[in-house]
């Protein structure tokens, strides 16, 4: 129901007339507890959520819970009765990033998956009108004759964006300082503003500040990923291998339930949104906004996430390799 | 001291006094053992409240000499109403709600804490019982009908508009 | 400026929108009515309710609350003498008296349709002037945000009632509790005790809840007369108001004006404006006029201020990110956690946004007239709600408000000890308004100060270094120092 829909029924009281009780899974609204902020990636989710709950019959509402790296939303679901009525969106971070840091005592499969939603990839961004750097190799070759001196920010310090940049700069041995911003989005004003040099910016960002920023290169290994990016050249084609393929350089969830749920929930819920990321109407909102759907099935969870945890300690790695290297400068 | 006419400067003192307490304790035990309670801007987390800290450490002392020299202008003695008690009671019955609602749910739970608080309010015991059941239905009509909200469900998992 | 309003209207003109800013207006008018209550009140405890609609449409009835709230004030000053909210104190001297003669209905009129055109007038400027602002901001890096966080709280600290010692523990208060959570930089739990419950930091709404809503209920409740139906003249529509304004329009103008400007200066605050446009009218008028004795202009004067205020404090909120007074600063987070960055950003990126937030503000003082005019009698009857009824219904709004936005039985227990904290410090005559300014700042401050010395690498020169930050660091400096000198010098008691 649209809201001005549901505002007229509630006016004429419609709302107060629900139907009885149904015997039959869900029976109620269901919650997808959401890890982040609210913002442009909890709109992507939103639209998901919105499209299931079509197939479903009932309401699923996002609800943003955010804090700890997404760890307190894993806990808050983890805490609720494993009866299909609350959903896990889970984002790499608290599924497997967080329990690799310690900072979580579960594994990525101690959870039953439903289908994987979406993925973004990163991309290294400049300022549209910096004639300093017209490709990946003039910045590294900046870099390599002025370690430290360029500025950058992948957003928040720790997360995906900040491991395949620091990648990027293991693998080049390069360096520059590191700038953490909680918001990508005021990364992008500061940068133009001549505070920062690069960033690493995802797709949605690159969207909306098309005008103002130069993507020299796409961190990601996918053709896929180059098209949210307005066809930017791979990092691939400069002859750079940061360490990092297929989904672990990019930011992505996979919605989950509890692993003690009713196989015929676990049923339900799949088909429907299996149904809901089929629609066109769906990918295209999804795609609009910079996500890609991946479309990836519950079987191919143990194989994907089960690869990406691997990868991620390489990030985590690079990390590492970065605040020595500042600390040295 | 003049502690009884200013009961109140005095507890919000002791209040805001507790606070830079709080933050050194923490800096020099869970910020330390965490490691990130010294270096550079980047990594230490503990640099930025100790200076908060230490300003309202400062500030509070200016404070206390204030009310101790009698330069408050207001008088705070606690000065209990006639209806003092009706508040904390009611703040008791409110804290017992808390703790009821995530085990006995929404429903269960409302009615009856305004039903009571009405009725202590002075109203007739009918009208209590029917204005609170009809508030906690308009309310969750509005919460989980119009705004899909999922109201506290309890052990029953009990819901009538979701 | 018009192409904003232009971007702005597909987003704004929508169904939703403009019935919630008629909700909003009625709602705000009702809860500025009731004694005790006022358009903080009102945005509060709607704010849930905000998070669960589109961006623009929550915000337009926010702001519609807010507007709404801010005029209602009056309504009960006229009638009952006792100003709705501290907004309406300075209404009381020319419209009690004008109701007394047996004109309410007319000073009614007049303070609905002083607000709404002060609030228009203030629109305009509010239009003209934040892309000018935000386009200046966008010379603002990381010191200069620092700088400017700085600048405002302190503006807030000292600029709001009681002693400024105490605005600065309020707001030193505000950082405090804003340091709680998981920190940007290193990601570490910091003072969160253990619990996850803390690792995001006090839920923002939770504590304005309990600071305001549920202080206030407690005062409520020890003020006693539950059952009291005061008592009112008969009220009926009229629309002679429309025509009697026209005999004040400079005077609109000029306290409009006079508002928008106090407004747009961070803590003056509605009240103030009210109080300075009522002198600036007394001193301009003619004997005759007899102000205070139930002059017309009286009424217009402070009404027209008091809501050109509100369109004044939203200038520095949209355009710089620092709210004008605590509505704004609840108004800022709600803006956040819509996602959207009030700021130089918010003009350049969602200039739709941007506008329909303008429009939203325009369409609730248009809104206001009419509404306003209209529902005169059923004011009436509001007043007549006893609070044995009132009180335990917005004890239950606050909680369940509280409850729905992250679903958390915690955030009920943080509402319920920052009510404590509240009461207390109300008790002890602490302004609150710095503290949740303090909880928004915060962050700014923080991340901006420590980004600031990641920048600079040799320390904290780069606030210095910077001209406009340095320049703002200055002001602070100065106004720190003339509340040093009054502060100790010894004053008289009251």
């Amino acid at each position: 129901m649209t809201l001005t829909s549901r505002l007229v029924a509630a006016a004429l009281g419609l709302a107060v007339l629900a139907g009885p009780a149904l015997a039959e899974f869900p029976e109620r609204n269901i919650e997808s507890i959401y890890p982040w902020a609210p913002g442009a990636t909890m709109a992507a989710s939103q639209v998901i959520a919105d499209a299931m709950g079509d197939e479903l019959g009932v309401n699923i509402s996002v609800v943003s819970t955010p804090g700890a790296g997404g760890v307190k939303a894993f806990e808050t679901a983890m805490s609720r009765d494993a009866d299909g009525y609350t959903l896990f969106d889970g984002y790499v971070a608290p599924l497997v990033i967080q329990p690799m840091k310690g900072n979580a005592d579960w594994t990525y499969q101690d959870f039953t998956p439903l289908w994987s939603a979406t993925s973004n990839s990163f991309a290294i961004a400049v300022r549209a009108d910096d004639d300093r750097f017209n490709d990946l190799s003039d910045l590294i070759a900046y870099m390599k004759e002025n370690p430290g001196d360029l500025r950058y920010s992948p957003g928040v310090a720790g997360g995906i964006p900040h491991m395949v940049g620091a990648a990027t700069l293991m693998a080049t041995d390069t360096i520059a300082q590191l700038v953490p911003y909680p918001e990508i989005d005021i990364a992008v004003r500061d940068m133009r503003g001549g505070i920062l040099d690069f960033m690493i910016t995802n797709p949605g960002v690159y969207n909306v500040n098309k005008d103002d920023m130069k993507v020299l290169a796409v961190l990601s290994d996918m053709e896929d990923a180059s098209a949210t990016y307005g066809g930017a050249p791979l990092v691939g084609s400069f002859d750079i291998d940061i360490g990092m393929a297929n989904l672990s350089p990019s930011g992505w969830n996979w919605w989950l339930v509890r692993k003690d749920t009713p196989e015929d929930v676990v049923t339900k819920l799949r088909d429907a949104m299996e149904a809901a990321l089929k629609r066109d109407d769906v990918r295209q909102r999804l795609l609009d906004m910079g996500y890609v759907p991946t479309g990836f099935s519950p079987d191919q969870y143990e194989e994907i996430v089960g690869a990406v945890a691997g990868e991620l300690e390489h990030g985590q790695a690079a990390i590492d390799w970065e605040t020595e290297r500042l600390n040295g400068l | 001291m003049k502690l009884r006419e200013h009961a109140y400067d005095w507890l919000a003192w002791i209040l805001i006094g507790a606070v830079p307490l709080l933050i050194f304790w923490q800096n020099a035990t869970s910020l330390s053992d965490q490691g990130v309670a010294s270096g550079g801007p980047m990594s230490n987390a503990a640099a930025y409240p100790s200076i908060i800290a230490w300003i309202l450490l400062a500030l509070s002392l200016i404070n206390a000499l204030r009310i101790v020299a009698g330069q408050i202008s207001q008088r705070s003695p606690l000065d209990p109403t006639a209806t003092t008690r009706l508040a904390l009671i009611a703040t008791g019955l409110f804290v017992v709600y808390l703790l009821c609602l995530g085990w006995l749910g929404y429903y269960l739970t409302t009615p009856v804490l305004l039903a009571v608080l009405f009725a202590m309010l002075g109203l007739s015991p009918l009208a209590a019982i029917a204005g609170a059941i009809a508030a906690t239905l308009l309310v969750a009509a509005v919460f989980e009908g119009l705004l899909n909200v999922v109201l506290p469900l309890g052990i029953f998992s009990f819901t009538l508009f979701g | 400026m018009f192409d904003l309003l232009l971007e702005g209207a597909p987003l704004y003109f929508s169904a939703a929108s403009v019935l919630l800013t008629v909700l909003g207006i009625i709602g705000g008018l009702v809860i500025g009515v009731l004694p005790g209550l006022g358009p903080l009140m009102g945005i509060v405890l709607l704010l849930p309710v905000a998070f669960h609609l589109e961006p623009i449409p929550a915000m337009a009835m926010l702001i519609a609350v807010y507007v709404g709230g801010s005029a209602g004030g009056s309504i009960s000053a006229i009638l009952l003498r006792i100003p709705g909210t501290p907004l309406a104190a300075a209404t009381l001297f020319d419209g009690y008296p004008l109701a007394q003669k047996g004109r309410s209905q007319d000073a009614i009129g007049l303070s609905i349709t002083a607000s709404s055109l002060g609030g228009l007038v203030a629109g305009i400027v509010l239009i003209f002037f934040s892309p000018v602002l935000a386009d200046f901001a966008l010379k603002f890096a990381p010191p200069e945000y620092a700088a400017m966080a700085l600048l405002g709280l302190l503006t807030i600290a000292v600029v709001s009632e009681g002693s400024a010692i105490k605005g600065m523990l309020a707001g030193g208060l505000g950082l405090a509790v804003a340091t709680v959570g998981t920190d940007e930089f290193t990601q570490a739990y910091r003072y969160t005790f253990g619990t996850i419950n803390l690792t995001s930091g006090p839920n923002l709404v939770a504590v304005v809840v309990g600071l305001f809503a549920l202080s206030e209920l407690f005062v409520q409740v020890e003020g006693g007369n539950f059952r009291d139906r005061p008592q009112i003249q008969k009220l009926r529509i009229s629309f002679r108001a429309l025509r009697l304004i026209v005999n004040h329009r400079w005077n609109v103008v000029r306290s409009a004006l006079l508002g928008t400007g106090l407004g747009a200066i961070p803590g003056a605050g509605g009240d103030v404006s009210a109080f300075v446009s009522y002198a600036v009218a007394k001193r301009l008028a003619a004997e005759e006029d007899g102000y205070g004795e139930g002059a017309e202009g009286g009424v217009v004067a402070t009404e027209a201020a008091n809501n050109g205020t509100c369109g004044g404090a939203l200038i520095p909120t949209l355009s710089l990110g620092i709210p004008g007074d605590a509505s704004t600063a609840v108004l800022l987070g709600a803006l956040f956690l819509l996602g959207f960055f009030p700021g130089p950003e918010l003009f350049q990126y969602h200039a739709d946004v941007a506008g329909g937030i303008f429009l939203a503000y325009l369409a609730s003082n248009v809104v206001l007239i009419v509404l306003g005019i209209l529902l005169v009698p059923f004011f009436g009857t509001v007043l007549k709600v006893p609070k044995a009824w009132l009180l335990p219904l917005v004890l239950l709004l606050s909680t369940m408000g509280t409850y729905a936005l992250q679903n958390s039985v915690f955030d009920l227990w943080v509402m319920l000890a920052f009510g404590c904290i509240g009461y207390v410090l109300r008790k002890a005559s602490y302004p609150l308004a710095p503290i949740i300014i303090g909880m928004i700042l915060g962050p700014v401050l923080e991340n901006n100060f420590r980004r600031a010395l990641l920048l600079s690498r040799d320390g904290p020169m780069i606030f210095l270094e910077r001209p406009i930050s340095a320049t703002i660091l200055a002001i602070a400096a100065v106004m720190l120092v003339y509340v040093t000198v009054t502060t100790l010098r010894p004053r008289k008691a009251r």
